[in-house]
């Protein structure tokens, strides 16, 4: 029989705020995080915004006795953040149990710091090599691991925008082989100048607004944040009387072998991985009462998605409600997937819908019911949350409401 | 694992020769690959590296020519190990096979290139070329658009431990996506700015790697690539494929601070052979009271356990090492061969002392082998091997 998996800590930190609470009433206000950068000068592109935190201040009582906060990337700080969350949620206080697997999903790991360094570099200054202690991307996993007690594996993801969502996946699985009662799984990725003069070179970037589904549509906004979930097998969650905030029943993959940046338009590889999310939950799609689509607002992105969920959910596919979250909180490619979860499941349980702001003008590829309008209610059992990205991954999840178990 | 999973093709791309015949020649004849470097390394201090002559030739398909080494590496390596187990992508569905490659820097002379661009000439200089390919799972991405997977593509990111990594991460999702065939590469390239890193962390070594030398030597930077296919056993049988070895179990991490555990390992004979990924740093004590712990008993010196490690020759290419430590073991136990160890010339840790060093190459059957990796932090990882009779039986 196989075990379920539910959800008993999460953290969240975004450019809405840090914590479950300020991202919830963000997006149930339909509030964007949005705004001219100001982590790095970007007035020579051709685009200015993104979704920053604004204001994050790191809890050094995080880190182990005798760390150097300056020797630990952003990324590491907002992850040991949202951790912390996540495991004061899930009763764990400080230590995870010894053999707790970290997943985590990253598109940079530490590239704020390498970022700098290789900058010092082009500029023919030495650069301080102290600064990258904690550059290669999966570092940031291991003293998460190692600060909090879990010796078990860690696995750092790198499948570009599919991570978190395959970070949350194969920790699931982990749980359900029986290799651990409890994971610590989520994804993160910060703002800065290497990625956003990459996607504003593939002119990805929107020099007006985030309109995810819209007809106007002309390029995604990055953001940055982290977010992490507890998962833990039922029964053991159970038995420690945690409260159980949702159940994950479905985890689908695929990799679309098209090309290196744009998705496959027939939508194949995104359909397969929807496919696999909803045969994994046991569910059909019409089960399915929400859908917190990848949308980036990219032209070929949104039409390849709108596709897939088309060809899977065929008439459900003219109802169920479909939101982009990435309007508000920006793109936060590794990061974007434990970011959607952790809203998917606060919008679940407070039955909202996440909208997708800035939607005004239907595009006729792209016939989808998307939630235009913030603060809508609706109830909802089960939500799949999509995640796709460069190399052609695809991924997605199945979440479902579970009833306060303690 | 109970001989679920077995590997059923090599390849690799190193410092001693491109393919699996001439790294395995370089391995009974002790050659090395590392050689006096090039200009940029000398001058940041690193005066041998093991580096990659000419990928060129050895990739036909002109689809990847700008890609970035690291890419070209890993390619080049999957289809020696694709062609070596004998199997023809155009003939497989896709859905049904997945890709895992480990890596550590990614493609860091892409990235340095990119970086340069817009520091230098602002957004214009950024090219959106060169970050495409520069993302860390280009490699993963680029094989499967050249091999048609569509059943999963992973990258998993660590150090030294991130080929073993990347083995364990694949055996898992061929359970959990029940898929039948997965290839695991683990690749690297090499690059000044990264040398000159470790060279200020006093890593880098002048002259060579002496794995568990005293004192610890550092290591010399490589680069390249190792692949393996891994097919279920029923799947590997059912088509009549030659199988290198078993996998027979894979042991849990091992951090520095935790309790070691022989649990997983019951059943390890002394009489195995180990490819460490000791690498010549201070961390190789680690490594050294991790096998101590498993093989310092009278048994080990009596029965042999040899004590093999590559990266005198190959260098050190982290991820990429790891699974060419995999091509070694998966050799030793397929042609029952033990080449000459790496490690006897030089003072060791007395922590290894209960292995054998052999000299010269000894035509010795062994049953088990043992892979392990402790990288430069985080836990160690290893995989124990199991010769090809085993597997089929």
């Amino acid at each position: 029989m196989t075990r379920r998996v539910v959800v008993t800590g999460m953290g969240i930190i975004t450019g809405l705020g840090g914590g479950k609470a300020a991202n919830l009433s963000g997006i149930a206000e339909g509030r964007s995080a949005v705004g001219r950068l100001t982590s790095f000068d970007a007035s020579g592109y051709r685009a200015t915004t993104g979704a920053e935190i604004k204001g994050f201040e790191f809890d050094k009582a995080l880190l182990k006795a005798g760390a150097r906060p300056s020797r630990y990337d952003r990324a590491t700080k907002l992850l040991l953040t949202v951790a912390h969350e996540a495991m004061g949620e899930a009763g764990f206080a400080d230590k995870l149990p010894i053999n707790t697997p970290v997943v985590l999903g990253t598109t940079l790991g530490g590239m704020l710091s390498g970022s700098a360094f290789h900058k010092e570099i082009v500029l023919n200054r030495e650069g301080a090599i102290s600064s990258l202690f904690d550059y290669i991307a999966f570092s940031q996993g291991v003293h998460v691991a190692e600060d909090n007690g879990a010796l078990g594996s860690v696995f750092s993801i790198s499948n570009a925008c599919a991570s978190g969502t395959n970070a949350i996946g194969f920790a699931l699985n982990e749980i359900r082989s029986g290799a651990s009662d409890v994971a610590l799984a989520g994804g993160y990725d910060t703002m800065c100048e290497f990625t956003f003069a990459g996607f504003n070179s593939l002119q990805a970037i929107t020099t007006t607004l985030c309109r995810p589904f819209d007809l106007r549509r002309d390029g995604l906004v990055l953001g940055e944040g982290a977010a992490v979930l507890i998962l833990e097998e039922l029964d053991s969650a159970k038995r420690r009387g945690a409260l159980i905030l949702a159940e994950i029943t479905g985890y689908g993959e695929s990799s679309d072998a098209y090309h290196i940046t744009r998705p496959d338009p027939t939508a194949a590889g995104a359909s397969l991985a929807i496919e696999r999310a909803l045969k994994d939950a046991g569910c059909a799609p019409a089960d399915i009462d929400y859908i917190n689509a990848h949308g980036t607002a990219t032209s070929f992105n949104d039409a390849m998605e709108a596709k897939a969920i088309r060809e899977v959910f065929k008439d459900h596919s003219k109802t169920v409600p479909v939101s982009s979250i990435k309007s508000a909180v920006g793109h936060i490619l590794g990061g974007a997937g434990a970011v959607e979860a952790v809203i998917s499941i606060v919008a679940m349980n407070e039955s909202i819908l996440p909208s997708n702001i800035n939607y005004s003008t239907p595009d006729p590829e792209c016939p989808l019911n998307i939630v235009d309008r913030p603060g809508q209610r609706h109830s909802i059992r089960r939500v799949l949350s999509n995640s796709f990205g460069f190399g052609g991954a695809n991924a997605a999840l199945v979440i479902q409401k579970v009833q306060n178990e303690r | 694992m109970n001989d679920e999973f077995v590997i059923t093709g090599l390849g690799v791309v190193s410092a001693v020769g491109i393919g699996v015949a001439s790294f395995w020649d370089a391995m009974l004849k002790r050659s090395s690959g590392t050689r006096p470097s090039s200009l940029p390394f000398v001058r940041i201090g690193a005066p041998r590296t093991a580096a990659i002559e000419d990928i060129a030739p050895h990739l036909d398909d002109r689809r990847f020519r700008r890609a970035a080494n690291i890419s070209k590496y890993a390619l080049v390596a999957v289809n020696q190990a694709i062609a070596d187990a004998g199997i023809v992508p155009a003939a497989w569905k896709g859905e049904e096979v997945g890709v895992v490659v480990g890596v550590t820097h990614g493609a860091i002379n892409l990235t340095r290139e990119f970086h340069s661009g817009f520091v230098k000439d602002g957004a214009l200089g950024a090219s959106p070329a060169l970050f495409s390919e520069s993302v860390l799972n280009a490699p993963a991405g680029n094989i499967s658009i050249a091999l048609g997977i569509k059943g999963a593509a992973h990258t998993v990111v660590g150090d030294s431990g991130a080929g073993l990594n990347a083995v364990e991460f694949g055996l898992k999702i061929m359970r959990n996506l029940k898929l039948p065939v997965c290839i695991i590469a683990g690749a690297e390239e090499l690059d000044p700015i990264v040398a000159r890193v470790y060279k200020g962390f006093g890593l880098l070594s002048s002259d060579g790697i002496r794995p568990f030398g005293l004192p610890s030597s550092g290591f010399v930077p490589g680069e390249g690539a190792g692949a393996i296919i891994i097919e279920t056993r029923a799947h590997a049988l059912s088509r009549s494929a030659r199988i290198y070895a078993g996998i027979k179990a894979l042991l849990s991490p091992i951090w520095p601070a935790s309790p070691f555990s022989k649990e997983g390992l019951s059943g390890l004979d002394a009489d195995a052979f180990v490819s460490t990924g000791a690498n010549g740093t201070q961390r190789d004590a680690f490594e050294a009271a991790l096998l101590s712990g498993i093989f310092s008993s009278p048994d080990a010196k009596m029965k042999k356990t040899y004590l093999g490690n590559i990266k005198p020759l190959i260098g050190e290419s982290f991820a990429a090492s790891a699974l060419m430590q995999v091509v070694h073991a998966a050799l030793v136990l397929n042609k029952g061969i033990i080449p000459p160890s790496t490690i006897a010339a030089s003072a060791f840790m007395p922590s290894v002392a209960w292995a054998t060093m052999n000299e010269a190459a000894e035509q010795r059957p062994v049953a088990q082998a043992l892979v392990t990796s402790a990288g430069l932090k985080g836990p160690a990882h290893s995989i124990l091997l199991t010769a090809p009779g085993d597997a089929h039986a």
